[in-house]
């Protein structure tokens, strides 16, 4: 009989491994914090016991991202780095010339397009693309609702194509209702 | 699941669709390495507890001398005590 945590391990660590994907961007760092979530989970199997099946995934999420808080104060100066990034790329946003060249330039590839897509965006698109999740499921994991989700992968996929110069895709608006 | 891209889509978005079907694949756990995580999780949880360092020791047979050195003391009140050789210092009551 197959243990609680292998249960749980085999129901969602390729969905907890995707979020943490998507708001770190890294796939080492990610799988070193599945790693680090799933021994949290090990160490808090009573709890595990309390909550209710259809409450098991929220509960999960939550550990990955309160392992991934941690992580964050721990690396203080990955911190600071990102601060500045945001500040530059608020003032190329800012910028119209500086944003009609981004938007424009074609020879961006898919990787750095998803990694400048803002972190919340990036983190529903790995969940639904990589970790297989569903609006519904993504929702539940985060405690947004659906159509929330499916707004914002319309809106993630819609910056991307724009930044790759593949102008004919659906706006955000129209995507998020076809989806819906 | 929930099936998010039901519609026919131009070729644009087609083209994009295949381009983040391939990101996916490149990116997701692949179950060899999932496995080696959850093993990794698992020989985690059984190591036992990290080693203390000396000066922990040392400060744990500081404390447990000195504990012995007052049961001493201590029962050599009592055993003083019990056979009535003990004297109490005056207190001016």
């Amino acid at each position: 009989m197959i243990s609680p945590f292998d249960a749980l391990y085999e129901e969602h660590a390729r969905a907890v491994h995707a979020y943490l994907l998507g708001r770190t961007g890294d796939d080492e760092r990610a799988a070193d914090l599945l790693q680090e979530t799933y021994l949290h989970v090990w160490r808090h199997l009573d709890d595990l016991r309390q909550v209710p099946k259809e409450r098991q995934r929220f509960w999960l999420f939550g550990i990955a991202r309160n392992i991934l808080y941690d992580h964050y104060r721990r690396q203080a100066t990955r911190t600071r780095v990102e601060a500045q990034t945001s500040r530059e790329r608020l003032a190329e946003y800012r910028d119209p010339a500086a944003r009609e060249r981004v938007e424009c330039d074609t020879t961006l590839d898919l990787e750095a397009a998803i990694s400048r897509l803002p972190e919340e965006l990036r983190t529903v698109l790995a969940m639904s693309l990589v970790g297989g999740m569903s609006s519904t499921e993504i929702g539940e994991a985060l405690e947004r609702p659906a159509g929330t989700v499916r707004y914002q992968l319309a809106q993630a996929r819609s910056r991307i194509a724009t930044m790759l110069g593949l102008g004919s895709t659906p706006d955000e608006t129209t995507g998020a209702k076809a989806r819906g | 699941m929930e099936l998010d891209h039901e519609r026919a889509t131009p070729p644009a978005e087609q083209s994009l669709e295949i381009l983040l079907a391939s990101w996916a694949t490149r990116h997701a756990l692949s179950p060899s390495r999932a496995e080696a995580i959850r093993r990794e999780v698992l020989r985690q949880a059984w190591e036992p507890e990290a080693v203390l360092p000396y000066e922990w020791w040392m400060g744990f047979f500081q404390d447990l001398q000195a504990t012995l050195r007052c049961s001493v003391d201590l029962a050599h009140v009592l055993q003083a005590g019990s056979s009535g050789r003990l004297t109490l210092p005056a207190t001016g009551l």
